[in-house]
């Protein structure tokens, strides 16, 4: 890792495409979930630049996970506040996991994915921050600015909610 | 929830993270049938959500204005401003050699030329190639 932010520190081309290889696919799917399809993409590409704009002054105290997936949590709670306030009523909502016919796994896991996308925001930034971005309990509580106990609590009513949409499948 | 004791600890141990059990942790969770529910659950959903999460991504989305939009435009800028000092300042290429006699009519010497502004096209450049590379990646990635 250490080598990856001298790299990036360097402004070595090398490292920035190992910075989108090792950490696109997560930022994405992180992003994804939290904002929705449209804005993802967006989301991510604004991520690397905030990175290669501050990697400068960057100062490893912690993983490098943790200090991206803060930049690109703060990016996303952006985006999802802009939205709430612009998205125009005309627009219409998008089935982006197409048309699921019949009882199946892939039923299960669509059920899924749509009760994350559904969860309050703070139970799924919790979530996500958990399970996409791979951060610890402790570190989410740290980039969130929570007690840990009250990160737990809102996983724990994530995984309540969770729970409950997943029972018709069980 | 089906047993509300040691809610915080079975989260942790759900996800490997409980350091230290506290007293009474194991025996609980071993002898309460609600306890060793909300840690297969836990589980489950996890391990299921990251198995969706990888499998299961969205159709591209549709067609949406982008936002980036401010690229060209940063580009355009410069280009207006350095054909503006071109036309305006005829003088300006032989003050950038010399960088000492003002043109005729000026009352302070022409700045020398900034050599920032040189840095700053080559780091938007760069900025713009790596862009286009991550856009490039994602979409292979999305498609």
């Amino acid at each position: 890792m250490d080598e990856l932010v001298q790299g990036l520190k360097a402004g070595s081309s090398g490292a920035f495409d190992r910075l989108a290889r090792e950490y696109g696919d997560r930022l994405f799917r992180f992003c994804l979930r939290l904002v929705g399809p449209t804005e993802a993409e967006d989301v991510v590409q604004e991520t690397f630049i905030r990175v290669l704009r501050s990697i400068g002054s960057y100062q490893p105290t912690g993983r490098f996970e943790s200090w991206l997936f803060t930049i690109a949590n703060h990016l996303a709670l952006d985006a999802i506040r802009r939205n709430s306030t612009s998205r125009p009523d005309s627009e219409e909502p998008v089935d982006e996991y197409g048309p699921v016919d019949e009882m199946s796994h892939r039923e299960v896991q669509v059920a899924l994915l749509r009760a994350v996308e559904r969860l309050p925001v703070e139970q799924k930034q919790v979530f996500l921050l958990r399970e996409d971005a791979g951060l610890s309990f402790r570190e989410i509580a740290d980039l969130v600015g929570c007690p840990l106990n009250t990160a737990l609590g809102r996983m724990h009513y994530a995984m309540e909610n969770l729970r409950k949409s997943l029972r018709a499948y069980r | 929830m089906e047993c509300t004791q040691f809610r915080d600890e079975k989260l942790l141990d759900a996800y490997d993270e409980l350091d230290v059990e506290p007293d009474g942790y194991r025996e609980h969770v071993e002898s309460c049938s609600g306890c060793r529910n909300d840690l297969e659950d836990f589980r489950e959903i996890s391990d299921q959500y990251r198995l969706a999460s990888t499998e299961c991504l969205p159709r591209l989305a549709p067609a949406r204005k982008r936002r980036d939009h401010w690229i060209p435009a940063i580009a355009a800028a410069l280009l207006i401003a350095v054909l503006v000092g071109v036309l305006v300042w005829p003088s300006r290429s032989v003050s950038v050699v010399s960088q000492a006699v003002p043109p005729t009519g000026l009352s302070s010497p022409l700045p020398a030329w900034d050599a920032d502004d040189e840095a700053f096209d080559r780091e938007l450049s760069e900025l713009r190639r790596r862009l286009d590379r991550l856009e490039f990646e994602i979409r292979r990635r999305n498609s």
